[in-house]
């Protein structure tokens, strides 16, 4: 911890693009001492290079360092064979795993139905900036605060008591009964879940409303001609347009869940039946230090999100082809 | 159509007005609500001249030519808010004498940056932890300096009792050293409190019992901190095994050699239970303890929610600190807690902040040895929140009687430490939820027990 600021600063600002100049410039001078075809095809790899061995050594030798790691003991020394892999499909994190399922279900569909149904409707109001700026909202904000504001409004009282949540001091002025809303394991993976929705409906709402935008009106036009009323005319026409954008939405939401950690910590750090396979690959590699097991976490969940992660750059492939 | 559509403008923007509003309004009840916890309100206390300028001298005598150094010392520690703001006004006179930087970061998730730090080989200089189960964890794996050493064997021997050297020494050397102590108590208001206070567990629990069958809670329960939630029912619970099982058993929780699934242990998690699930025995019931801070909880006590509350030293500090009407002595007392099997009534179960370097640069030594010292611990001591290990801290030190009666109680007793103090920090987090889902669910203790038996375990 003696590096200073100062000393960081120039190195960033300065030395390493010295640094890359430089490798560039001795790199072209050795080419052409190359034939010219020879030239041609070593080129590419010369200014390749750096951003392999950048994109290497941040990506893929961690990659292979964690999958290792999943095949060895809680200190990473001796070989352990599938037992981390066996322990993660236990009884032991089979809950964990479950209760990731319903995030994995339930986020990306509603924030996708939010979403769709705000884009859909802002669109037809004059005052959708606004619309679109109280949506937006909460993006600016950190999920781990968006936790502590989630906890305020879900804050709970015994009946009787005047009840500091909002939610709460909703229901009481509506005279119905407090609830626990981060204590009573029947409700708090939704309560979870709903802090999450309310996060990135914004974006989801954002990508859409760009999509909708998008749309061919003169074929909206078409269907109303033909008799098609407003649903129907959107349902069939407009979202059918703009489907890539919708996938894209979904699977981008489907990988969020899939590694959601912030909010479960920061509200109830997996107690009630709320733990998540994130939160736990946290607690065994922080707190337990087994990184045996949370290498094989992180496997798991990288194996998971790999179908997604194919769709959506597929995806993204056909949309650039266009 | 130009005038309808001014007119709509000015309504988008009042409706805009309306909703900044509306987000002020709501930020503002929030604010109220968790106020009582009493970390929103940090000022640092004023500390005695006297005892400030024996600090300045003493540290000035650590400067080897007289003159002033230069450097940082970063610490990652526990405390924020006011209870951190008291710390640093601890450390104020070692920076201003010596021109040494104390870079103090106050965070609920040490464990994870102090394991962050030393796995990618830059530790912070000096942890200033709760567990000494880390201090042991990192004794052992050769990232801890001497700290022994550093300060001098004759130094800690003349400061501190034995039992607390010994608790910090590993294979001959003294890892670290303590900068506070603190214990669990059960707090009363004496003005309206007239049950037993005479450390009977019987009567204790007869006079509970009777108040709760006539309509007013007796106990006071907060258990919401977070991803710490459940921590303070936990602690009651491992008051609750020292006082019926004694130190030997209760030791063995951290090595493993008692299990968590022993009858004995889910007995006194079953004591603690029973006041819990019982109707009317705890102020709102389940539901409320594990939404309700410690602090906002324990001011049960000024609002004729409740009577008592088993909290730790510090109380007396977060008490008045979030509520202006509670003066220490007057409307704010304490007795020990009562055990359960009378062998161990002169048992007392203490926890503590643990020093601990890795880091043994000379600004680094100077901290140790300001810390260890007596003007030091004197500061600590008049903070207000802690109970000073060193046993040369004058018993006037104290800013009020009930600090300086729970420090003679405390040191009169045979410590042993509680084991949130001894067990590991992942098996301990693992007693924290098991204890929080209990609370919430009686159900699940024995699948609770087991999964904490498993998180130790685990740990080979």
């Amino acid at each position: 911890m003696n590096s200073t600021p100062l000393f960081s600063l120039v190195a960033g600002v300065l030395v390493i693009p010295a640094l890359v100049l430089l490798w560039l410039a001795l790199g072209e001078r050795l080419l052409r001492l190359l034939p010219a075809r020879a030239q041609d095809r070593v080129r590419p790899w010369l200014w390749l290079a750096l951003p392999l061995l950048l994109g290497g050594t941040i990506l893929v030798y961690p990659l292979i360092q964690t999958l290792l790691m999943s095949f060895r003991n809680r200190s990473g020394e001796g070989f352990v064979g599938l037992d981390n892999y066996g322990w993660v499909l236990s009884e032991q994190v089979r809950p964990v795993l479950v209760n990731n399922l319903i995030w994995l279900i339930v986020l990306p569909v509603l924030t996708l139905a939010l979403g769709l149904v705000i884009a859909a409707l802002a669109d037809r109001v004059r005052y959708e900036w606004l619309v679109r700026t109280v949506m937006i909202l909460p993006m600016a904000i950190s999920f781990s605060a968006a936790a502590v504001i989630w906890r305020l409004m879900y804050a709970y009282q015994p009946a009787g008591a005047a009840q500091t949540g909002t939610l709460n001091g909703m229901l009481n002025q509506l005279g119905l009964e407090p609830i626990a809303f981060l204590s009573d394991p029947a409700l708090t993976t939704w309560a979870l879940i709903a802090v999450g929705v309310w996060m990135s409906t914004g974006t989801a709402m954002l990508m859409l409303s760009a999509a909708i935008k998008n749309v061919d009106a003169s074929t909206l036009e078409a269907a109303r001609l033909d008799g098609a009323g407003e649903l129907r005319a959107f349902w069939h026409i407009a979202v059918p347009q703009i489907a890539p954008t919708i996938i894209v939405v979904y699977t981008t939401q489907v990988i969020f869940a899939l590694k959601i950690f912030d909010i479960v910590y920061t509200m109830t750090n997996g107690a009630f039946d709320t733990n998540v396979i994130a939160n736990r690959m946290y607690a065994e590699l922080f707190q337990a230090r087994d990184y045996g097991h949370a290498s094989a976490i992180a496997v798991v969940l990288l194996i998971a999100a790999v179908p997604i992660i194919v769709v959506n750059v597929r995806q993204f492939r056909e949309e650039n082809a266009r | 159509m130009r005038s309808p559509r001014s007119t709509r403008r000015r309504t988008t923007t009042v409706v805009g007005a309306a909703f900044a509003a509306l987000g002020v309004t709501l930020a503002g009840c929030a604010d109220a609500g968790s106020s009582a916890s009493g970390g929103s309100a940090a000022s640092a206390p004023e500390l005695p001249a006297q005892y400030v300028d024996a600090a300045k001298s003493f540290s000035e005598s650590l400067l080897s030519n007289g003159e002033k150094t230069e450097g940082t010392v970063t610490v990652v520690g526990t405390l924020a808010g006011t209870e951190r703001e008291r710390l640093l006004s601890a450390f104020a006179p070692f920076e201003e004498a010596t021109g040494i930087k104390v870079d103090y970061t106050g965070t609920e998730d040490y464990t994870t940056v102090i394991q962050a730090g030393v796995d990618s080989g830059n530790p912070v200089d000096v942890m200033t932890v709760s567990s000494m189960a880390m201090v042991r964890q990192y004794a052992n794996s050769g990232d801890l300096k001497d700290v022994g050493s550093i300060v001098g064997a004759d130094t800690l021997e003349k400061n501190f009792e034995q039992g607390l050297i010994d608790a910090a020494t590993f294979d001959d050397k003294t890892y670290a050293l303590y900068m506070s102590l603190d214990n669990f108590m059960v707090w009363y208001d004496p003005q309206k409190y007239d049950g037993p206070t005479d450390g009977d567990w019987d009567e204790l629990s007869a006079w509970t019992e009777q108040q709760a069958a006539s309509g007013s809670a007796p106990w006071c329960l907060g258990l919401s901190a977070g991803a710490s939630t459940g921590w303070p029912g936990t602690f009651m619970v491992f008051n609750q095994i020292m006082k019926s099982q004694g130190p030997e058993f209760t030791a063995g929780l951290a090595t493993g050699e008692t299990k968590w699934s022993d009858p004995k242990v889910k007995a006194a998690f079953e004591a603690i239970g029973e006041i819990v699930h019982t109707d009317g025995m705890v102020y709102g019931g389940p539901s409320a303890a594990l939404s309700t801070e410690p602090g906002a909880a324990g001011n049960g006590m000024y609002n004729d929610q409740c009577s008592l509350f088993e909290w730790g030293t510090y109380g007396a500090a977060t008490l008045m600190a979030g509520n202006p009407a509670v003066k220490a002595g007057e409307n704010l007392d304490f007795m020990p807690i009562p055990a359960e099997n009378p062998d161990y009534a002169g048992t007392e179960a203490y926890t503590g902040t643990v020093v601990a370097a890795f880091a043994d640069r000379p600004e680094v030594q100077s901290f140790l040895k300001y810390l260890a010292s007596d003007e030091a611990q004197t500061l600590i001591a008049a903070t207000g929140n802690y109970v000073a290990p060193n046993q040369n801290v004058p018993a006037e030190a104290y800013p009020n009687e009930l600090l300086k009666k729970i420090s003679t109680d405390l040191l009169s007793k045979d410590l042993a430490p509680l084991p949130s103090h001894t067990i590991d920090t992942s098996v301990r987090s693992t007693v924290y939820t098991a204890f929080s889902n209990y609370v919430q669910d009686a159900s699940t203790l024995d699948a609770g027990l087991k999964s904490i038996d498993d998180a130790q375990a685990a740990l080979g």
